[in-house]
């Protein structure tokens, strides 16, 4: 009767410590334990928190470098072609190709197109714009240390079947990978590394 | 990738409509002003049908920086004797008679602060027609030229140049320098 | 090296030293250096808060009526229509009926013509029917080319919109209404018939008449009148010289004098550079003894100029020795180095003989030695020197004596024939006598005269009340004004016709014996005006009156048809008239082979003139002097003239009591109290300017100023001094009166511009002695840094193919006249701003005459600079406008973009020169009506908030170029003047293309010489100057007497 409800999917369980070393250390646990993905939540950058987790380093630092370079490019050709090639002007008696003169926009420009393209860059590669998911709790970012373990997308047996058998291995041998998630177990688990409170986290996005 | 393409996608319809938005706001030129005359003196007819010069009427324009209009006197050297029935020319006679100037609405006009010398640009070749469009085959003459500063460049730059002109400065051995057809200071047309 | 162009003040580490150029007599304490306030005022640019003046500033009141300066715009007088969001507006484009043959859009026609007042040639600049700009004529003999700064300025007074356009029937003051001609013609006509037939006596009173053609026509007009006579009077009347000629030699002529043959020049009060006889035609043959060629330094030979004046002067600022004396007493210097010359050359006359070198020197302070040397000078330039005397300052009670004692100086020397020229082609015009005008007034009030006719002079405001003229026009029935507005004269005669400006007007001009010009129109009357020689022509007419001569017969049916007629008659005799009469109208005079003089004896009864010596009594003596730009007032409407910075003072706008420093700090006196002049029954209150190079008791005034009937712009503009003026016996005494000054504690703040730039003791002027430039030409001032400084740079110079402008200027042949300011205020539309803007350092002159004194304030020497923008190529403007509105072209040229201006001010900031000026407001509305016709069409009119400076008129380097692409070849020198330099009556100027080494300007850049204005800083000018070299022996003294280094403080 009615409209059948959703059934919430599950995005992961989050235990919640009271401590930044104590995140720490049920960190460098959960890493040991191999589950595919987690993650930790923090309110300030905590100093070794992203090597415990086994991070990669963020290539952030070449968009940087990659937008600097290009926007010194372009205040070099601008500056460049305006002042030497398309309207030769003795100014002052300086020459066309004054350097001096034009350091500051090759300054500006590196900045602007390093600044904007990092920020850019870095909202993309922090994954927004992002409707699908919700923040678990307000206080993640006031004065609550978490670390969640997400549930991985598993494939239904109707998609399994669908796929092609090079695709299942691939799926299987990922799976295999890694220590299997199991929603009560996980959060046995987080209680056992030291998670003061541990709760299951539903998947939900913004507009829901 | 649906983020980047959104994002791209956005980007574009950015740029189409800024193009557009900006393609009909009001230009700063006169391009195509077309006003009504007191006597619609039709130049299809005089310049093209019976090709009168253009030097005959706007005899100046070899000599100093303005082309000149012609006077009464120079429309009367014909008209005394051609078509003396018609309607057209009995306006001009009788402003003849009355002594009294015809009052040209002007199409063409730089501001105060530009100096521009035909006399220089038919010393170098520069036809007519080049900065006046097809002005022969004008019933109603219509501003052809943007008559821009940007336009104006673009040919002392040797980018629209006509190839005759380009040819004569090419003779003279570039005094403007290298690659330029005609002075591109800006006192040579600001002061 | 540079620190000390960082300080304000020089030498800040050592012992107070005066610096070597000073502006005022402030510079030369220490105590001012030292004041705080000092260092505040030098340090703005824009003096727009005056210090210690702006609490104390009070408008002179002049009965009650608030001064108004010169249309201040503060933008609400007008209001500017927005384009904004309105359609293109419809412009008309409107061509002839019949074009005219010879006028061709764009491209100007000169006719030659004359001045009706100097008798020199002119050439105007005549475009689509209007003439904008007057040049010299190269062929007239006596001007030659060139003009001054009030001939320059004569193009404005045509379009002045305060002229009177239409005739005018005035009832003597009640009220004037507009009138037409064929109106006023009848009455006044019926008048006349009237006062005919009673036998009635018709006078006509005009100006000096240089005409003698008008002057034939007036003598038979008033032939038809029983008694009729013509009388000439000027307030600055050559009346002593004619005099003294005709006492001394026998005609009342004044002799030509050829400067360009003298190598020593006596000139006691006479400002012969200046605005004495004919100053553009004197400073220009004066101007040749006194180039000099630095390659030939060894050799170098230059003129000796002494002058004994009461009244710093042009000629004064260019004398090699200088006296300066009470007024009336140079007939003591005068007569002292007579005494001196004569004893060497047949024995001191007895008129002379009390007037020993050391009884003069100890009587007016000069030194004994100097005079001396004067003589010794004259004696051994016997022939070849020249000695000249007159002028207002020196017009006192023994004027007579003074032209004695140069005549007889000048024949006992052998100048008589040789270099004063009395018979050749001497100055025949010579205008009339006070004592005619008195025989008028007594005519006048004694009811003998029925109608008086008056032509270009204004009685009622140039005499005195004192001589009665105003009191004895109300005895005369019929008073006719025939003048250019309703002036003071007018406003009290019965009808004003107007005449034309003479750039309307046919007639013609013989000012010296020889000399034959024609006056020519270059445009139709733009006012419903008649000439005065057609006025005279109608009423004769109207009244019926029998007349004779050209007159009569029928030719004369307008003055155009007179003027020819008399010129074949007495001109253009024999031969083809038609022919003969073209040609002179293109070359604007007749030409003439120059005549020879002959020396003539002089009539030792002439020196009866001279009073014996007679001790000075104590007390302020007054001299009155006219300045060179607004000489007798009567030109006082005109703005640029009111505008134009006076060469000695840098005043503008006003008039001034000019007292000397020992007078001003004697009686605790700064410059700008006011004070109270008194000669017991006129007083006159005027701010006090210190003139350094004064007599201790001298006060002297400027005539021409507070004029009530000039036009807008010259009214209540100072105050009128002609009061002073006494009758002496059959003259007025200008000078010479006995005057008392009193303070009055109040404050009036006089428009100078000499504050607006100082030298701070920075390498700007060099000026050196002929002995220095003798032993090493390259000889300069030891200022801190040092004059010409080698400099290097970092980056490589841009190459100049083509064309490369540059200018020199040469000090040593600038005389401070400032016709170069006029003229390019004519050629280049530049506004005048009026008196608060010039207080506010905001005046618009493109070229300026610094004036810098050095030595002591009591008698310094003067040096003129005048400075322009000087095109530096390593311009510190271009740099910093954040638009690139001005940029170098491919020329050499610093080029200002008006359009592209929007008026940040950084420019104007970095120049040191400050040769930039800046529009802060729309100062071209103050143009109203037909003033705007006097606008080049050539240049841009600036608006509001527009930077501008000198172009080197590239209007005319554009004309020059035009011309040489149509002949296909080079620019030459010959294409090209600026306007500067066209009307410098010295030649101080030269502009051309430094890349032709043929070019004048590239060999004056190689004279050693040659120096450019801070050079340390490494700008690169385009403009070199000249050192200025004085004729003096020995070292040029900067620092005065008593103030040697590590010396005493001043004051």
């Amino acid at each position: 009767m009615g409209n059948p409800v959703k059934q919430p999917k599950l995005a992961g369980v989050v235990g919640f410590f009271d401590s930044a070393s104590s995140l720490m250390e049920a960190t460098k646990k959960v890493k040991a334990a191999n589950y595919e993905s987690f993650d930790c939540f923090t309110p300030y950058p905590v100093h070794g928190l992203e090597k415990a987790q086994g991070l990669k380093r963020s290539p952030l630092p070449f968009v940087t470098l990659g937008a600097g370079l290009t926007g010194f490019m372009t205040a070099m050709l601008l500056q460049g072609w305006t002042s030497v090639i398309d309207w030769p002007l003795n100014v002052g008696g300086k020459p066309l190709w004054s350097w001096p003169a034009f350091v500051p926009i090759f300054f500006e420009l590196t900045i602007l197109f390093a600044g904007l393209c990092t920020v850019g860059a870095m909202f993309l590669l922090n994954g927004f714009p992002n409707t699908k998911k919700r923040a678990f709790d307000n206080n993640i970012t006031r004065d609550r240390f978490a670390l969640m373990i997400d549930a991985p997308a598993l494939k239904s047996a109707e998609e399994l079947h669908e796929m092609d058998d090079a695709d299942v291995v691939k799926y299987q041998a990922r799976l295999a990978k890694f220590k299997a998630f199991e929603e009560s177990e996980a959060k046995t688990y987080l209680s056992s590394v030291g998670a003061h409170e541990v709760k299951s986290v539903e998947a939900r996005g913004w507009f829901e | 990738m649906s983020k980047v393409l959104s994002l791209v996608v956005g980007g574009v319809v950015l740029v189409v409509v800024g193009v557009s938005v900006a393609s009909v706001l009001p230009r700063t030129s006169n391009q195509g002003y077309s006003p009504t005359q007191p006597i619609p003196f039709s130049h299809k007819l005089h310049a093209g049908t019976n090709k009168v010069p253009c030097q005959y009427c706007h005899s100046d324009v070899e000599k100093s920086r303005h082309a000149s209009i012609p006077s009464t006197a120079v429309c009367m050297n014909c008209h005394k004797l051609v078509k003396t029935d018609s309607p057209l020319i009995k306006q001009v006679a009788a402003a003849w008679a009355e002594n009294r100037a015809i009052e040209w609405v002007r199409i063409h006009e730089l501001p105060d602060f530009v100096y521009f010398p035909h006399k220089r640009h038919v010393a170098a070749g520069v036809s007519c027609q080049t900065c006046h469009g097809e002005i022969q085959t004008m019933d109603k003459v219509y501003q052809f030229g943007a008559l821009t500063m940007g336009w104006c460049m673009e040919c002392h730059k040797g980018r629209s140049t006509p190839s005759n002109v380009l040819e004569f400065m090419e003779a003279k051995g570039h005094p403007n320098g290298e690659g330029l057809v005609a002075p591109i200071q800006c006192q040579t047309c600001h002061y | 090296m540079s620190e000390n162009l960082n300080s304000t003040r020089p030498n800040t580490d050592t012992p107070f030293q005066q610096p070597r150029h000073w502006i005022g007599t402030e510079e030369l304490s220490a105590t001012y250096w030292s004041d705080p306030a000092t260092l505040e005022k030098r340090s703005q640019e824009f003096h727009d808060k005056p210090i210690e003046t702006l609490e104390m500033i009070e408008r002179l009141d002049t009965k009650g009526i608030k001064r108004r300066d010169f249309l201040t715009l503060m933008g609400a007088s007008m209001a500017m229509a927005s384009f904004a969001c309105a359609r293109r507006p419809v412009h008309k484009i409107i061509p002839y009926v019949v074009k005219p043959e010879e006028v061709t859009g764009g491209i100007a026609n000169y006719y030659a013509t004359v001045c009706p007042e100097t008798g020199y040639g002119l050439l105007a600049k005549v475009r689509e029917g209007r003439p904008i700009k007057l040049e010299g004529n190269p062929d007239h003999p006596m001007n030659r080319g060139k003009l001054s700064a009030r001939n320059q300025a004569q193009i404005l007074d045509l379009y002045d919109m305060d002229r009177a356009k239409e005739p005018l029937k005035v009832s003597r003051g009640k009220g004037s209404k507009a009138a037409k001609w064929e109106d006023v013609d009848a009455e006044i006509g019926g008048k006349l018939k009237t006062i005919a037939a009673g036998s009635g006596r018709v006078r006509v009173l005009s100006g000096r008449m240089v005409s003698e053609s008008t002057k034939r026509l007036t003598t038979e007009f008033l032939a038809g009148f029983a008694g009729g006579a013509h009388l000439e009077y000027d307030p600055i009347s050559l009346e002593d010289m004619a005099d003294g000629q005709a006492e001394a030699y026998g005609s009342a002529i004044i002799p030509n004098y050829h400067f360009d043959q003298a190598e020593v020049v006596l000139s006691l009060g006479a400002d012969f550079l200046g605005s004495w006889v004919s100053p553009v035609e004197f400073a220009l043959d004066w101007s040749k003894m006194r180039k000099l060629d630095g390659n030939k330094a060894a050799s170098a030979k230059m003129s000796k100029l002494f002058v004994a004046e009461s009244m710093m002067t042009v000629t004064g600022a260019n004398a090699d020795s200088r006296f300066p004396v009470r007024p009336g007493d140079e007939l003591k210097i005068g007569a002292a180095i007579a005494n001196e010359v004569a004893k060497k050359k047949g024995g001191v006359p007895a008129a002379l003989a009390s007037y020993t070198i050391e009884a003069v020197s100890a009587d007016t302070g000069v030194d004994a030695k100097l005079l001396k040397e004067a003589a010794e000078a004259l004696l051994e330039a016997a022939g070849k020197s020249i000695v000249v005397a007159g002028g207002l300052s020196s017009k006192t009670a023994t004027a007579p004596g003074l032209q004695a004692i140069a005549n007889f100086l000048n024949s006992t020397l052998g100048n008589d024939g040789k270099t004063v020229d009395g018979t050749g082609s001497p100055f025949t015009k010579v205008g009339g006598r006070y004592a005619d005008v008195a025989k008028l007034i007594s005519e006048m009030n004694s009811g003998a005269v029925d109608a008086l006719i008056i032509y270009r002079t204004n009685p009622v405001y140039t005499l005195p009340a004192s001589t009665g003229f105003t009191a004895a026009l109300t005895r005369v029935p019929l008073v006719i004004s025939i003048s250019d507005r309703e002036d003071e004269t007018a406003l009290l005669s019965d009808f004003v016709l107007p005449d034309h400006h003479f750039l309307e007007n046919w007639g013609d001009a013989m000012p010296k014996k020889g000399v034959v010009a024609i006056q020519q129109p270059a445009l139709a009357p733009i006012h419903s005006t008649r000439s005065f020689q057609d006025s005279l022509i109608a009423l004769a007419k109207a009244s019926g009156v029998k007349t004779k001569g050209l007159l009569a017969s029928a030719s004369a049916t307008g003055w155009y048809d007179y003027l020819r007629a008399n010129w074949k008659e007495t001109i253009l005799k024999g031969g083809s008239f038609d022919t003969a009469w073209e040609n002179v109208l293109r070359d604007g005079i007749v030409k003439s082979a120059s005549a020879g003089s002959s020396a003539r004896s002089f009539k030792t009864s002439a020196l009866a003139a001279v009073p014996a010596f007679s001790k000075a009594a104590d007390g302020l003596v007054l001299a009155t002097y006219d300045k060179v730009g607004m000489g007798d007032g009567l030109r006082a409407n005109n703005p640029w003239l009111q505008e134009l910075p006076d060469a000695i003072t840098t005043a503008t706008w006003d008039n001034y009591v000019a007292i000397s420093p020992k007078l001003a700090e004697a009686s605790a006196l700064k410059s700008d109290d006011v004070v109270e002049i008194s000669n017991g029954s006129e007083t006159i209150a005027l701010p006090v300017y210190v003139q350094p190079g004064l007599h201790a008791s001298t006060v002297a005034m400027a005539i021409g100023y507070g004029r009530t009937a000039a036009g807008k712009v010259g009214n209540e503009v100072g105050r009128d001094v002609k009061g002073f003026a006494a009758v002496a016996g059959t003259r007025l005494a200008f000078s010479g009166a006995s005057v008392k000054m009193t303070k009055t504690g109040r404050r009036y703040q006089v428009a100078t511009t000499q504050w607006h730039n100082a030298t701070e003791d920075r390498p700007i002027v060099n000026d050196i002695t002929l002995a220095e430039f003798k032993a090493n030409p390259k000889e300069a001032n030891h200022t801190d840094p040092h004059l010409r400084m080698e400099t290097s740079s970092i980056w490589p110079k841009f190459e100049y193919k083509g064309n490369r402008w540059g200018m020199s200027i040469d000090l040593s042949a600038c005389t401070g006249c400032s016709a170069c300011v006029i003229a390019c205020q004519s050629e280049n539309n530049i506004p005048v701003v009026g008196r608060d803007n010039v207080r506010k350092s905001r005046e618009m002159h493109w070229i300026r005459i610094d004036r810098y004194y050095s030595g002591s304030a009591e008698n310094p020497d003067v040096v003129f600079q005048p400075m322009v923008c000087q095109h530096c190529e390593n311009a510190p403007c271009e740099t910093v406008c954040p638009v690139l509105a001005t940029i170098h072209d491919n020329e050499g040229m610093n080029t200002q973009v008006y359009n592209r201006c929007v008026g940040t001010r950084y420019c104007q900031n970095n120049c040191p020169y400050k040769v930039r000026r800046f529009n802060f407001f729309d100062h071209w509305k103050a143009y109203e009506g037909s003033m705007n016709l006097a606008w080049n069409p050539d240049v841009t009119v600036r608006s509001r908030g527009i930077m501008e400076k000198c172009t080197f008129c590239t209007q005319r380097i554009r004309d020059a170029k035009d011309k040489a692409k149509d002949e296909a070849r080079k620019v030459l020198d010959a294409d090209l003047k600026t306007a500067c330099q066209q009307t410098c009556p010295t030649d101080a100027i030269s502009f051309g293309n430094i890349n032709n080494p043929e070019a004048e300007v590239s060999k004056l850049k190689l004279d050693p010489r040659a120096f450019r204005v801070l050079e340390v800083l490494n700008t690169q000018p385009a403009v070199s100057y000249l050192s200025k070299v004085r004729n003096k022996e020995g070292e040029q003294k900067h620092h005065g007497a008593g103030a040697e280094a590590g010396g005493e403080h001043h004051g």
